[in-house]
């Protein structure tokens, strides 16, 4: 591929200057929760025809890789993930930004999405025709270990009360069978409400969960923050930092490559994404991490881990989209439209037929993801200033944000009721200390798992050794095995050391 | 006897509301299915004991170790005013979405947002520029860059 | 007295007959005076989206109107076709019409038929194709066919989702060949085409559109178009029909208006659809997504769309798909 005369196109002021608008509209909804990267990206489309194909790469890249990163913005600042693909990033973001780190985790978010992003490019340019070809591997049995993998991850997400985890867990799982049945079709708890025929909305019930019971909580235990917050503020002379230390570094760029490496083999999966790729970066690198007590606590290495891999995803879904034509995930499937509406044939013939426009395309990830940083890190100081108002200021209109995001998701009202009932839900939660997360992943990975059981049982005529008669299946099913006995063991240990 | 706690009830109303659908999947979903599928009722099933196991679980041991949710809020005066106002907000959350429904946007999120700021005895002018401004704003993003209209 | 008081209401209410019917005259000829929204039942991304998205583009750039898209998904359909149904019949909130028009009533999520809406035209079909590995030791569709026949139950065909249109392809191409096959539901056209590439199933009908492209790399082979004509992203494949089977299904999206359009108002917007629908743009944004793009006017679209439904109702209680 001829890298040189991309370059050379790529890097034009016009370019750059289409790239740095992409960027600014994804950092926005981004982080704003409800308004995904799909529609940034299918907002932004019909606008960029009028535009040399080119210039109008140059916007949406900028959006999609700038919308990844910025849902992480919100997941840090306030709990709620502006994307799906942030979820794992409030269990480590949050908790720093509770300790008055809000500008140190929003810098590391930056510094580290960049890093995921820049090395799926690097991924996508050096091995884009293998990595693609990966994906087929994945059949209904791998995509089921796969989510089984994700499901057994509620033990680690909810050490602190297992019990309270697997039981919000189930909830989930069990609000995931609502609607369609995938491969019957029947109607299953929707209560002739046509609605709920698709299911309940995964992103309303995040908004919910996240977003309106933390404000409400916070509102509730006011007095008790303002006291940590003070506490806070005189202890920290840094509050106002935004880089890590070298060493800080060296502590997170083992987790980061981890998760970056996650992020794309998860995002060359056609529909699994930044969301389900940073939740099993989380748990493995919590597993291999010196300090595994951290995680869940303002562990900067989760948070690293994270923040790299839902933007190692990105590449990961074009690598697949680029190579074959099947989208990873909804934005690409956007972005795959608007190739052919430059009248490019999307499908294995693309690399080859359109080597030119491919090659200025890498270029474009990798300029795109270099203006995030300079702009991530000018966010993080003015996202500190903007904190540091009155905490009420925010909570108050945060909760209003949250409602016309569940709603414009889908233009639905049923979905902001949706989010409505999840907030009184995750208030309760959170009062009787069962964890959220676990939910959030029963009803992210339910259907995956449910549907792809079946249709794999479909396929084999009921014979269950179908699903594991391919190495990549057994390598899963080996995976789920060791994180459903590691706790066990790991408990035991614990109470030996005690006696 | 011990006093019967909050973190109870929630494990029986879990047990209940997997009660409910148990019941629900195995009369209301169709037990045959094509070769090899186990079926639609065989996961919302399993899910269902499931949480019916582990909210028994959680109910004993509420019994054994409660935890602290609301009891105790009301004695403590600070906590009662968070508390309070923290049901306010509720209340205001859920009378805006029902105007939402009847009333334009910019009335519903200014109102939403003026009787916040009341709950919090925020000063009378501060309330209604705050309040204004933050509902304009909204209002300008979502309907104007990007084309969401926010009137129902 | 009392015959002047009827003389009075009378002469208000035709008063005020006159001049509603005066203002829907003023309100037809000064149609559009506001945004129109196009909702669309398809999440961003998709073909259908792609084509509300241009629709809506070309209304704006030929007619000077303002058309934005709303996505509204669920239900096959049937939350968006629901909304736009329950909305006044101004001219302002029209939608799209998919395929699925002619399908929901009889799988039971709604009850919506063509006949429930105005339909303003279709802007846009394409044909079912059967698709299979490269490497499969069948070449047309004789020979698939007789393949199933001496196999009965061993191939299986991957669909776009249980109560989709390629899932109903299939069975039409079961129920037309006579042969035994399993029908494996996937999550869309491009899941079911995934499997096919990964060879963990023998054989997918989707789209034309939807496949045509790993055709030309040499992963899959196409046996069959189910179209009434070869196909010109498959130029080389015979249609069924050629090949001596009555198959024909046709995956269709058109735009439809709550029931009880205003008719002028109902000729400006299908004029304004047909002009953009057969601008060269339009053309060639069909051409590149490998779809057909000749434009239905209302009767022809309601025509095919009830002949549809017809066939799929009776297929589908005869599948029992959905119990």
């Amino acid at each position: 591929m001829d890298y040189l005369s991309a370059i050379q196109h790529v890097l034009n002021p016009a370019v750059l200057l289409f790239i740095l608008a992409g960027v600014m509209v994804g950092l926005v909804v981004g982080t704003l929760p409800g308004l995904t990267s799909v529609m940034a990206v299918s907002l932004i489309t019909p606008l960029t025809f009028k535009l040399d194909s080119t210039y109008g790469f140059a916007m949406l890249l900028g959006v999609y890789n700038s919308a990844i990163f910025s849902g992480g913005i919100s997941a840090i600042a306030i709990n709620t993930p502006g994307t799906p693909a942030s979820i794992a990033q409030t269990f480590d973001g949050y908790s720093l930004s509770r300790r008055g780190r809000t500008g140190f985790a929003l810098g590391v978010n930056t510094i580290y999405s960049v890093f995921g992003g820049l090395f799926s490019t690097v991924c996508l340019m050096i091995a884009c025709e293998p990595l693609a070809r990966l994906a087929l591997h994945f059949g209904s049995a791998e995509y089921f270990w796969l989510a089984f993998f994700g499901l057994a991850m509620m033990i680690s997400i909810s050490h602190a009360n297992v019990v309270k985890g697997l039981l919000a867990g189930a909830i989930g799982l069990l609000l995931s069978t609502v609607g369609l049945d995938p491969l019957l079709g029947n109607k299953r708890f929707t209560f002739d409400n046509v609605s709920l025929l698709n299911g309940i909305t995964f992103i309303p019930v995040m908004i919910g969960l996240f977003g309106i019971s933390e404000m409400l909580y916070q509102m509730y235990t006011h007095k008790k923050t303002d006291e940590r917050r003070e506490e806070d503020i005189a202890h920290m002379g840094d509050k106002e930092r935004v880089l890590p230390t070298a060493k800080e570094h060296r502590r997170m760029t083992l987790p980061a490559l981890l998760g970056s490496i996650i992020g794309v083999v998860v995002g060359v999966v056609p529909g699994t994404g930044g969301d389900i790729s940073a939740l099993i970066s989380w748990d493995v690198t919590k597993r291999i991490s010196k300090h595994p007590e951290e995680y869940g606590n303002g562990s900067i290495e989760g948070l690293a881990a994270t923040s790299a891999s839902n933007n190692g995803a990105v590449g990961g879904a074009l690598t697949t989209a680029l190579a074959l034509g099947i989208p990873g995930d909804s934005s690409t499937a956007v972005l795959l439209g608007a190739l052919t509406m430059y009248g490019m044939v999307t499908g294995p013939t693309l690399l080859t037929k359109s080597a030119d426009f491919v090659g200025r395309l890498y270029i474009i990830m990798l300029v795109a993801n270099l203006i995030i940083l300079p702009v991530g890190l000018l966010t993080a100081k003015a996202c500190i200033k903007l904190l540091s108002v009155k905490s009420n200021y925010i909570q108050m209109a945060v909760l209003l944000i949250c409602c016309i995001g569940a709603y414009s998701m889908n233009r639905s009202y049923t979905d902001v009721i949706i989010m409505f009932i999840a907030g009184i839900a995750g208030f309760f939660f959170r009062m009787y200390q069962y964890p959220l997360g676990p939910m959030v992943l029963g009803l992210l990975l339910g259907e995956m798992c449910e549907t792809n059981l079946r249709r794999t049982l479909m396929l084999s005529n009921g014979n269950p050794v179908r699903l594991i008669n391919t190495p990549i299946a057994i390598a899963l099913m080996i995976l789920v095995v060791a994180a459903l006995v590691s706790p066990l063991i790991s408990d035991l240990r614990a109470k030996k050391k005690a006696k | 006897m011990k006093k019967i706690t909050g973190d109870t009830i929630l494990g029986a109303v879990f047990a209940a509301a997997a009660a409910i659908m148990l019941w629900l999947t195995n009369t209301t979903l169709p037990s045959k299915a094509p070769m090899g599928d186990p079926g639609a009722r065989i996961f919302p099933t399993g899910v269902s004991i499931a949480i019916l196991i582990l909210a028994v679980a959680v109910i004993v041991r509420s019994v054994r170790k409660p935890i602290r949710g609301f009891e105790g809020v009301l004695q403590d005066p600070e906590k009662k005013q968070s508390a309070t106002r923290a049901l306010l907000v509720f209340l205001d959350l859920a009378l805006f979405l029902l105007l939402w429904n009847y009333i334009p946007f910019l009335a519903a999120g200014f109102i939403f947002l003026f009787l916040q700021c009341m709950i919090f005895r925020e000063k009378l002018l501060f309330s209604v520029i705050y309040s204004a401004s933050v509902t304009v704003a909204l209002y300008v993003m979502f309907s104007v860059f990007l084309k969401v209209r926010l009137n129902l | 007295m009392k015959k002047s008081v009827f003389a009075k209401v009378m002469a208000i209410v035709s008063a005020a007959a006159i001049m509603t019917a005066a203002f829907s005259v003023a309100a037809a000829a000064d149609y559009p005076e506001d945004t129109i929204n196009l909702i669309c039942h398809a999440a961003a991304g998709g073909g259908s989206d792609a084509m509300s998205r241009e629709v809506a583009q070309l209304l704006q750039d030929q007619q000077g109107w303002t058309v934005t898209v709303e996505n509204k998904t669920g239900g096959s359909g049937s939350v968006a076709m629901q909304y736009v149904m329950s909305m006044n019949p101004d001219g302002y909130t029209i939608g799209t019409a998919p395929v699925e028009l002619s399908m929901i009533n009889a799988l039971g999520y709604a009850e919506i038929t063509p006949d429930n809406v105005d339909l303003l035209g279709c802007t846009m079909h394409w044909p079912a194709a059967l698709y299979v590995s490269a490497d499969a030791p069948y070449n047309n569709l004789k020979e698939f066919v007789d393949y199933c026949t001496e196999n009965p139950g061993a191939i299986s065909i991957a669909n776009s989702g249980i109560g989709s249109i390629w899932h109903i392809a299939s069975c039409v191409l079961a129920d037309k060949t006579g042969i035994e096959i399993n029908y494996v539901p996937y999550d869309g056209a491009q899941g079911a085409i995934t499997a096919l590439l990964g060879k963990e199933i023998e054989a997918a009908v989707v789209g034309s559109s939807e496949g045509y492209t790993y055709v030309e790399s040499g992963d899959v082979k196409c046996l069959a178009v189910f179209g009434e004509e070869k196909s010109e992203v498959l130029p080389d494949v015979e249609t069924a029909i050629e090949q001596g089977y009555d198959i024909t299904v046709n995956c269709w999206v058109g735009l439809l208006a709550p029931k009880g359009l205003d008719e002028a108002v109902k000729t400006t917007l299908v004029d304004a659809i047909r002009q953009a629908v057969e601008s060269d743009e339009y053309i060639e944004f069909c051409k590149g997504r490998g779809c057909d793009y000749s434009f239905l006017d209302p009767d022809e679209f309601l025509e095919m769309a009830n002949a549809d439904t017809e066939y799929y109702a009776q297929l589908i209680s005869e599948l029992g798909i959905a119990e």
